[in-house]
Parts: structure tokens; sequence; C-alpha cells
């Protein structure tokens, strides 16, 4: 196991240096450096060697490869050329407010998603089933982004029940505002873990422990909650966090749907800016972060099904 | 003759699965609705889509305008015809390539030596890592938004998804009786490619294809959505959902009526891959 771990991790940490090297090349592939395209067409050659030299863009590309994930390494991801400002320091001061919807997100997918799958394990083929089956589908195929508009539309602007911007201010506040984007990106999850937990409940109810459990004469209730739904959940929680890191992007769009501070927000801006120093910083979290998820729900996986730790 | 005489049959057979899915038949409805407003966009459309007649700004549902019209006065209905055209061509064409880059990289990394095969899965692994709107975003600063670059994009993020499901079919082909015996007679490996190997994985890969057009779609309308996308006049879907989602005070129909065609859209194309890939293969299921 502990193999496994190490290795795991290992090529984790592999990907994302390969990540953010392949970023890094492709920023200054590009015809037309960083510095040119964020000085715009009037820029004198004077301002650009001055912010080549800032940006250490007048160095040899491995030296600046190698001097950014040191730089990386000690916690500095750079300055941010409009608002002199810490890269680093802007992204942490926005990170616990994606942390928060994405948290949000899971947590009430989870809560739908599970009691629905074990729902519609437990009466396969019923109406209640097959309705089931065809509103995850949909929830997984529709993009969030029209959900996210039309939820603003509607609950919003049309009826007025939550607030149309902003993060909120206090608890409440807070809660408020959390509601319709936590909405947005947690639809699509609803229907996966569904399918998932219905899935997997529906094979566990298939094995022989069960039938046991059955004979043996304990009520349903025992067997289903306490026999069956305990394995046929590990699928579901174990797929959290490739959900954690899918949402990641999720957020990009119900950030800005909703006017909401976070990463998303972040680069969103950073974008029209063509801000470099924050592109790579807010792609160098997220990728991080992303990487970090499915890694952990890899390990998690491993650690509950033996069976997985063969394949690496 | 015998050969089109084949896939004859073989088409009437999925039709006659396909007929008892409803599902199905619903989406099926939908991918042809949309796939012919896409062909026959200059016939559909009442007025220019990018003609401006600011007077009749903001206009709900009428005879004239059959969804209203936006902040510009543009006939709403006309630019969804428009943006189904623009939809379609970028959906066939990223999907298209990637499955064909991924198809190539796939048997390569099944069949070939081991350095390759890892080489290929930590190529995957990587493209794999970023979040994909992220990676979107810095793109687009670097070349520019257009059509062409999001049409890139989605190539670049799909071909993991291609290479990997074609290489797991190459792996089991390649232990299967009659590919050992083509190896035992002495078969080249262009012959094993092409001839043995292709053939066998095409059909999964055209589910997947299938069932990654409506990921596409959605792709390309939320990157336009973001301004990012295919540059405005041109309609696109995601271009009247961004005028109607900044003008969302003044009338709500171009939003209604921009997110309507994605959604359909995306719900026709994957309603009608499940079923076709309940009937074609019920052992597929797709990587999540």
């Amino acid at each position: 196991m502990l193999v496994y771990v190490l290795k795991r991790i290992g090529l984790a940490l592999v990907i994302i240096i390969l990540a953010v090297t392949l970023l890094y090349l492709m920023i200054h592939a590009v015809p037309g450096d960083p510095a040119t395209v964020m000085l715009g067409p009037r820029a004198t050659p004077e301002l650009i060697a001055q912010l080549h030299q800032r940006m250490g863009l007048d160095k040899p590309l491995p030296v600046q490869i190698i001097s950014f994930f040191g730089r990386v390494l000690s916690g500095d991801l750079g300055t941010d050329v409009f608002q002199e400002k810490p890269v680093a320091g802007i992204i942490i001061s926005v990170v616990p407010y994606t942390l928060i919807l994405v948290g949000a997100g899971i947590a009430w997918s989870l809560a739908l998603g599970i009691p629905l799958g074990v729902f519609s394990a437990l009466r396969p083929d019923s109406w209640i089933d097959k309705v089931a089956g065809i509103l995850s589908v949909a929830f997984i195929a529709m993009p969030a982004f029209v959900v996210g508009l039309y939820a603003l539309l509607l609950f919003a602007v049309t009826l007025g029940w939550f607030p149309v911007i902003g993060g909120g201010e206090g608890f409440a506040g807070q809660l408020h505002h959390l509601v319709l984007p936590a909405f947005t990106v947690g639809l699509g999850w609803v229907g996966y873990l569904a399918r998932i937990v219905r899935a997997s409940m529906l094979e566990v109810l298939a094995e022989n422990h069960v039938r046991h459990a059955r004979a043996h004469g304990l009520p349903q209730r025992v067997v289903h909650y306490q026999y069956v739904l305990r394995i046929a959940i590990l699928p579901a929680v174990t797929i959290v966090g490739i959900g954690i890191g899918a949402m990641l992007s999720g957020v990009v769009f119900a950030e800005i749907i909703f006017a909401r501070p976070g990463l998303g927000k972040l680069i969103f801006v950073a974008v029209q800016q063509r801000n470099f120093p924050l592109i790579m910083g807010t792609v160098l979290v997220t990728t991080t972060l992303f990487v970090v998820a499915t890694t952990l729900s890899d390990i998690v996986n491993a650690l509950l099904d033996p069976r997985i730790r063969e394949r690496l | 003759m015998a050969r089109t005489h084949k896939r004859l049959d073989g088409l009437i057979e999925i039709w006659a699965h396909l007929r008892r899915e409803p599902l199905g038949i619903v989406g099926l409805l939908i991918v042809v609705l949309v796939i012919g407003s896409a062909l026959l966009a200059d016939a559909l459309i009442l007025v220019d889509p990018v003609k401006l007649s600011i007077r009749d700004k903001f206009m709900p549902p009428s005879l004239a305008y059959p969804l209203g019209t936006d902040y510009l006065g543009r006939d709403i209905y006309s630019r969804v015809i428009a943006g189904s055209r623009i939809a379609m061509t970028a959906a066939l064409v990223a999907v298209s390539i990637s499955a064909g880059i991924g198809l190539v990289l796939g048997i390569a990394s099944g069949i070939g030596p081991r350095w390759l095969d890892y080489s290929m899965l930590l190529l995957f692994d990587t493209l794999r890592s970023f979040p994909v709107v992220m990676f979107a975003l810095a793109v687009v600063t670097l070349i520019g938004p257009s059509l062409t670059t999001i049409i890139l994009i989605i190539i670049v993020i799909s071909i993991p998804l291609f290479g990997r499901a074609v290489r797991t079919q190459t792996l089991t082909l390649k232990n299967s009786e009659f590919i050992q015996s083509e190896i035992a007679m002495g078969a080249s490996l262009p012959r094993l490619m092409g001839v043995h190997i292709l053939p066998n994985v095409l059909g999964p890969i055209m589910i997947l294809a299938a069932m990654e057009i409506p990921v596409v779609i959605a792709m390309e309308a939320g990157l336009s959505f973001l301004g990012f996308g295919v540059r405005p006049p041109t309609p696109s879907w995601g271009n009247i959902l961004n005028d109607g989602f900044k003008y969302i005070r003044n009338s709500p129909w171009p939003l209604i009526f921009g997110g309507a065609p994605i959604i359909l859209t995306t719900l026709g194309f994957t309603f009608l891959g499940e079923s076709l890939r309940d009937v074609l293969d019920p052992r597929l299921r797709k990587e999540s």
C-alpha cells in the first residue's frame, strides 16, 4: 500500500511539473511575447526591455523555467504588474470563496444524489426509477452555465428570491448568496452520484452476503441501510475527489454569472487584462488543486479496494 | 454489393432496437432537427442575423419576430438558426480531429513498446490535469479568441479521452486469439494496425464521439458566452446568451431562447448516444 501511495504521489508530482512546464512553454512559444502583448501596440522598445527584465524574460528559457519553479516552491508566484501586488496574496484572498462554493456544491449534490440513487435501486424498473434515470442523464448533460443563467433569470431577477450579485455580508447573507451558485455547480453531480449509487447498490444487492442477511430474517431496513448502502456508497465517496477537481472548472461560470469573488472570477478578469503573471498563478494553483484532489481520491479508492493497487 | 447489403442490414438492426427506446427516438428527432437547421440555415432564416433595427429592440416574441429581438433589434430566431451552423461545425470538426488523433495515439500506445505506452499515458494524464475552463482561458489569452482557437482547445483536451479508450480496446484485442495467430503468421505491424485493430476499435469510438458532441457544443457556447469564443456580431448560441446576460433586466427573451437550443441539443445528443450505446455495446461504459 505504501508503495502504491508513494508511486501515485510521484506520478502526481511529475504531472504537475509537466503541466506547468507546458504552460510556461506555450506562453513563450507564441509570437509576440507576453511583455509586448501586455503593454499593447504603443509600447516603446525601452519599456518592453524594462518589463522583460522585471519578468525575467531576458534570460534563456531553461533558466527561466527552473527559476520559475524555484520561486513557486518558495511561495512566490510573481508580481501582478497591474496592481503591483504579489500574485500569491491576491490568489489566497479569493481561494476561500471558491472552496466554499465547491464544498456547498458537493454537499447538496451528495445530500440529494445518494438518496435518489438508493431510492431508484430499491425499486428497479419502477416508473420512479425511470423518471430518476432520465433526470440524472438530463442533469449530467445540461451545461451548468445555461442552468445558472436560467436560475439567475427566474429566481433572482424575475422572482427576486435571491440576490443577483456579490458574495454577501455576514453568515446569513453569505448563505443567501451561496444558494444559486451552489445549485448551478452541483446539479450535474446530483445526476452522476444518483447513477453511481444506483449501479453499485444493485450490484451489492445481488451479492451472497445480502441474501444471507435476508435469510437470517433481518428486517429490510437493516439489510438495506446497514449492509448494502455501507458498501454501495464507497464508489460515490471516492468520486467526490474527481468532482471537486471538475467543479474547479465549473465555478468559473457560476462566479461570473452571479458576480461572486473567487478563482474563476479572478482568471476571467486577468484574461481580459492580459495579466500574464496572474493567469499563470491562477492556472498553477487550480491545476495543483485538481491534481491533488484526483490523487487523493485514487489513494482513498486503493485503500478501499486492494485490486486497484496492482494497476499502477 | 454484398458489402452495402451488410451495412444496410446493420442499420436496420440498430433501428429495430432504437425503436423500442422512446428517449432515443426523441434524441434522434432533436439531432435531425439541429443538423437540418445547420444545413438549411440560409433557407430557414427570416432576416439577416446581424441586421440591426434599433427601433425594434427588446421585442417579445411576435409574428414578425418569432423569438423576439435583442438589444440591437436583431431577430433572435434567425440568430439561433445561424448559430446552429456554428455549433455543429465546431462540434463535428473538433470531435473528428481529436478522435482521429486519439485513434492513432491509442493504437500506437496499445501495440507499441512499453516506453511508448508509458509516455503516451503520461501525455494523456498531463493534458487531463488542467481544469478545462482555466486551460481554455489561458490559451485564449495567448492566441486570441476565435472559432479556430476554440476548436483547437477542444481537440487538445479531448485527445486523452479517445486515446485512453482506444488504448484499452487495443490492449484487449492484442491478447485475443485472432490477433495472436496473425502475429504468429508473421503479419506486419501496419497490417495488424490497419486491417485488424482499426475496424474493431472504430465502433466503440464512434459511440464515444457521439457522446462527446454535446460536451463540445456546451464548451463552444460557454467560451463564446464568456466573450472568448466566436467574435460578435457573428451569431453563436453563446453570443446570444452573452447579449441576453448583459441586458437581463431589459428583456428575458434573448436569454431564454439563447439557452434553449443549447439545452435541447445537448439533451438530444446525449439521449441518442445513451440509447445507441445500449444497443450497440452494452459492455461499454463511459470513463468518468
